[in-house]
């Protein structure tokens, strides 16, 4: 997906009523391209080479895509290089507001001038009227944000942490979110960001308040989100040992209304970008605080184990000699329909795999140009076009992310009665019934 | 072989007469104002002191003679190209030919050494890596998290001591444990605590038949079966051998790509640098491994081309054969003022003691004169609190060697611990001096008066030591520090005409222990070893033919065994 890019213009001579988005990352372009649509002119400041990078690991994201390049053409999205000070950015005076990606501004902006990072003090010194919000959007420690807030000399500040935005509907979950949360500086003044109020409006749960709260909220929703994962998958374990379908355990559990009924699915644990850069980030600031952290700790040692937990059922299949075998691997991304292969168990399970030389056949077309940038030179890595392509030939399958829309080719399995490792608990119990051969699930087998 | 003993050369008979004579540090120092500068040398990144030795120029001289007249460099050159100087056992003892760099070339008996060297280190190399890594997988398919290495003597005491002296170096989260005891304490308490599936064990000997070792190995075993995985997984999966007798380890179980090489010209006592440090470089990784192999061949190249007057092992060995030989000392403590050196002493008490405590010569002549001393050791500030009674006020003429590095805790911001290094090192030189120079150490205070506790406090002095300052511990200057011992070993072994690469003196007991073992009343389901069969059927007729001590001490055991 191609960039159109403006050469640098003089941001001082801008058109009123754009809005300035600084960031490369989905989160950047998805508000980009929601701006656009909510009736905006967009100046969007981005390394390009990140830029680019973003659109091309996002394809699948079709929505997105299609508004992102319709946009570009009708130059309602205009593109500039990332500044190399901040101040150039901040010359640009006729802004209607900045909102800035935090982990996307670069390195040298973050320097720190006396005990402000670089770029804020180039705020307060730039001729931008007091009254443009500045929005502040991404992960970090804790009180990062409130800090910069209080740093910058202007009163309407505010955060928007995403957690609304699924990967696949990147551009409907944030038109139309589930939950909005807004920290704010001063206190109510969302009514100081007009362009927000439409999607503030379309939340199903919206909460505003003051700035510090709205990042600790975002970092305890994350995580519990994250301990909920690994509740269930240390369940799972015990649920492979009792004989128990963990599955059928999680739709019982969410019949509770104490529990509810998301993330409750024991897998190969959480990845993507998002969880993972939580949890750092969480665990960063209790180690700064020196506040014990033992559950956290426990969440990701459960998570990073429970990644190559269908190996070990692979290895116990075949009693350790495992040596030169072949699989079929169906899914890499760290959820089916990405094509993000970021924190996913396919790279601790192919290292793995390769390390005994197992040839492994591939078939995730989503994720397949990642795969392969990631691992140019594996000759033990094979891409294959249709999922069935190798099973023949496979002495077992491996099933990482399937999407829930697509029927998995049962038949196909059983012709060649390939033991099924399924990391994802893709199968139904049904379908793990009609399974010839023999199955392994995440706290469920055959 | 030449039959002349050492003892009736010219340099060795003058050599006596020199020792007659009284010696007094206190008066060589008060000779000689440069004493100090004389009787000290630096290399190598080390600082050797050995002004505090009873000996002068002309001692040091004769010593060279004599060095010479033993034809210290021809030995040296013959160990160095491979031939067979172990005699007893017409074996070569090429050492030094496991640290030689990839491009040094030694063929011997028309194999080409280094490449076999290489080979073995790079098939480590590999394990290594593997296990670090997380791929080496135990029989439920987890990662290894306990290493044991099962050996004892030469495939226990240097690994330990590596592994403790370059524990700063240690960069994996794997904890390594050594097991080498034959009564089982050591594995019984450590398998209480470690789980099967991710514990992996190095089996360690030579022969691979050490009862000790294979005992130990035994157990382990026996503790993974318990776990119901089949013994095959387990055998492929939780044991590396390391042996020169690939046969045996074969025929134990263990599979040929996890078995590693040694060869019969590597003494056991010598084999650190081999597949031996594997646990070692479990630890450290093979990075730092390669950096103590290069420094102890910085050493051997060193000790081969250094003249003798500037050569370190060799001026350690003729001190150490003089104060034996001719001052009469029996005793030598070997004394790190370094937590991480704690090993070093009990290393040296196998790398010494069996290599030169023997009595007869290469021809197989009774030696006429004392070889090696009695040796022992601790970290100096600890036995300050424990034998150093011994060594100012005791009736015993003991030799030192007091080892320390100058430079410790310098990148830390800690300065409490700076400090504490100043410390230990103040007392170091302290008792070198107190030991040297007894009471005269302290100046005399102008208003002392004399008490009836004079008497139990005066100290004699003259005590000779060596002072050994490492710039600093590294992976490198520890490994040139064993290699120095080594060739110490080597120099003392080339004067008193003394193979110090076999150990007949440790067989017999051996032996005996098969045939009083058969009268031990187990009750027990694990059967005998082989060899216990075999002296059970003979031992069962002579029973009696035990000494009557035996006999009573059998009778007292079986008696608690059978109630």
């Amino acid at each position: 997906m191609a960039t159109s890019t403006h050469s640098p213009a003089d941001p001082s001579k801008a058109v009123t009523d754009h809005c300035v988005i600084v960031g490369h990352s989905i989160d950047a372009i998805t508000t980009a391209t929601v701006m656009v649509s909510l009736g905006n002119q967009v100046c969007l400041y981005a390394d390009q080479q990140a830029l680019q990078h973003t659109l091309e690991t996002y394809t699948f994201e079709h929505q997105q895509q299609a508004l992102w390049q319709l946009y570009l053409n009708q130059n309602s999205i205009v593109v500039q290089d990332m500044p190399q000070l901040a101040s150039q950015l901040f010359s640009d005076t006729k802004a209607s507001f900045y909102w800035l990606f935090y982990g996307d501004l670069p390195s040298s902006w973050h320097a720190l001038d006396g005990v402000q990072q670089a770029w804020v003090s180039q705020l307060n010194d730039s001729q931008v009227p007091s009254q443009t919000p500045v929005i502040f959007s991404g992960i970090s420690t804790l009180g990062v944000f409130a800090s910069l807030a209080k740093q910058c000399q202007r009163p309407w500040v505010y955060y928007v942490p995403f957690v609304f935005l699924q990967d696949g509907s990147a551009y409907p979950s944030m038109l139309s979110p589930k939950l909005w949360l807004m920290g704010e500086k001063t206190a109510d003044s969302i009514d100081k960001v007009a362009v927000l109020q439409p999607l503030i409006a379309q939340a199903q749960q919206r909460y505003i308040s003051d700035i510090a709260t709205i990042e600790f909220s975002r970092s305890a929703i994350m995580s519990m989100l994250a301990t909920r994962v690994s509740f269930m998958n240390e369940w799972s374990r015990l649920a492979d040992q009792q004989g128990v379908d963990i599955l059928e355990v999680a739709n019982i559990m969410g019949l509770d209304t104490r529990i509810g009924s998301s993330y409750l699915k024991a897998g190969w644990g959480f990845g993507g970008q998002t969880l993972p850069a939580e949890i750092s980030a969480l665990q960063q600031t209790l180690q700064n605080t020196q506040v014990e952290h033992r559950l956290m700790q426990a969440v990701n040692i459960i998570n990073d184990d429970q990644k190559e937990l269908i190996f070990r059922k692979f290895w116990q299949h075949f009693d350790g000699a495992i040596e030169n075998k072949q699989v079929s691997i169906w899914g890499a991304s760290y959820k089916a329909g990405s094509g993000r292969t970021s924190a996913s168990a396919i790279h601790p399970l192919l290292r793995l795999l390769w390390s005994y030389n197992i040839t492994t056949h591939i078939y995730a077309l989503e994720a397949q140009s990642e795969l392969a940038s990631l691992y140019p030179d594996q000759p033990l890595l094979q891409f294959i076009d249709s999922a069935t392509d190798k099973l023949a030939d496979s002495d077992a399958l491996f099933v990482l992310s399937w999407p829930s829309t697509k029927r998995l080719p049962i038949s196909a399995i059983n012709e060649v009665v390939v033991p099924v490792f399924d990391a994802q608990n893709a199968f139904a119990k049904t379908q793990v019934a009609a399974l010839v051969g023999t199955y392994q699930g995440i706290g469920r087998s055959k | 072989m030449d039959k002349t003993l050492p003892n009736q050369l010219p340099q060795w008979q003058r050599l006596q007469q020199l020792a007659q004579q009284p010696w007094s540090i206190t008066e060589l120092f008060a000779k000689d104002t440069h004493r100090s500068t004389n009787f000290s040398l630096s290399a190598q990144g080390m600082f050797f002191d050995y002004s505090k030795q009873c000996l002068d120029e002309s001692v040091k001289a004769e010593l060279f003679e004599l060095a010479k007249a033993c034809r210290l460099p021809q030995k040296l050159a013959a160990l160095y190209q491979g031939d067979k100087v172990n005699t007893s056992e017409k074996r070569a003892a090429l050492h030094t030919a496991l640290r030689l760099p990839k491009s040094a070339r030694l063929t011997v008996d028309g194999v080409d050494v280094v490449a076999e060297v290489h080979d073995s280190l790079a098939k480590a190399e590999d394990l290594v890596d593997r296990i670090r890594s997380g791929l080496w997988r135990g029989y439920s398919g987890k990662a290894i998290t306990d290493v044991v290495n099962i050996g004892v003597g030469g495939s226990d005491l240097g690994p330990v001591m590596a592994n403790t002296a370059l524990d700063e170096w240690a960069d994996s989260n794997i904890r390594v444990h050594f097991v080498s005891n034959m009564d089982g304490t050591q594995l019984g308490s450590l398998l209480d605590k470690l789980n099967p599936e991710t514990t992996l064990f190095i089996i360690s000997s030579k022969s691979f038949g050490t009862v000790d070792t294979l005992s130990n190995a035994q157990t382990a075993r026996a503790w993974l079966l318990t776990t119901g995985a089949s013994p095959a997984t387990l055998l492929r999966r939780h044991f590396i051998g390391i042996s020169a007798n690939t046969e045996r380890v074969s025929a134990w179980g263990i599979a040929k790509e996890h078995q590693l090489k040694l060869w019969d010209w590597v003494g056991g006592r010598f084999s650190m640098w081999s597949a031996i440090g594997l646990a070692v470089a479990i630890r450290i990784g093979m990075p730092r491994f390669y950096e103590m192999l290069a420094g102890a061949h910085a050493m051997d190249e060193h000790f081969k081309h250094a003249d003798f007057e500037h050569n370190l092992p060799v001026l350690l060995g003729l001190i150490g054969v003089w104060n034996s030989s001719f001052l009469g000392i029996n005793a030598h403590t070997v004394l790190p003022y370094d937590g991480r050196l704690k090993y070093f002493p009990s290393y040296l008490t196998q790398l010494e003691m069996e290599s030169n405590g023997k009595s007869v010569t290469h021809g197989g002549q009774p030696v006429p004169y004392a070889t090696c001393p009695i040796l022992w050791g601790e970290i100096g500030s600890n036995a300050q609190h424990a034998f150093y009674q011994l060594l100012h006020q005791g009736t015993q003429k003991v030799s030192c060697d007091f080892i320390a590095c100058v430079n410790y805790y310098q990148s830390r911001e800690a300065d409490e611990l700076k400090k504490q290094h100043a410390l230990s090192l103040a007392n170091c030189l302290a008792q070198s001096r107190v030991l040297a120079f007894g009471n005269d150490a302290l100046a005399a205070k102008p208003d002392q008066v004399a008490t009836e506790l004079d008497k139990f406090k005066r100290y004699r002095g003259n005590q000779p030591s060596t002072t050994l300052l490492l710039d600093e511990l590294t992976p490198a200057s520890f490994g040139a520090l064993i290699a120095l011992y080594e060739h110490k070993v080597f120099v003392m072994a080339s004067i008193w005409d003394i193979n110090p690469f076999d150990q007949w003196g440790v067989e017999m007991g051996k032996q005996v222990a098969n045939e009083v073992f058969a009268h031990i009343r187990l009750d027990t389901s694990v059967a005998s070893d082989a060899a216990a069969d075999d002296a059970h059927k003979q031992a069962q007729l002579a029973a009696e033919a035990f000494d009557g001590s035996t006999q009573a001490l059998l009778q007292h055991i079986n008696q608690q065994l059978d109630s």
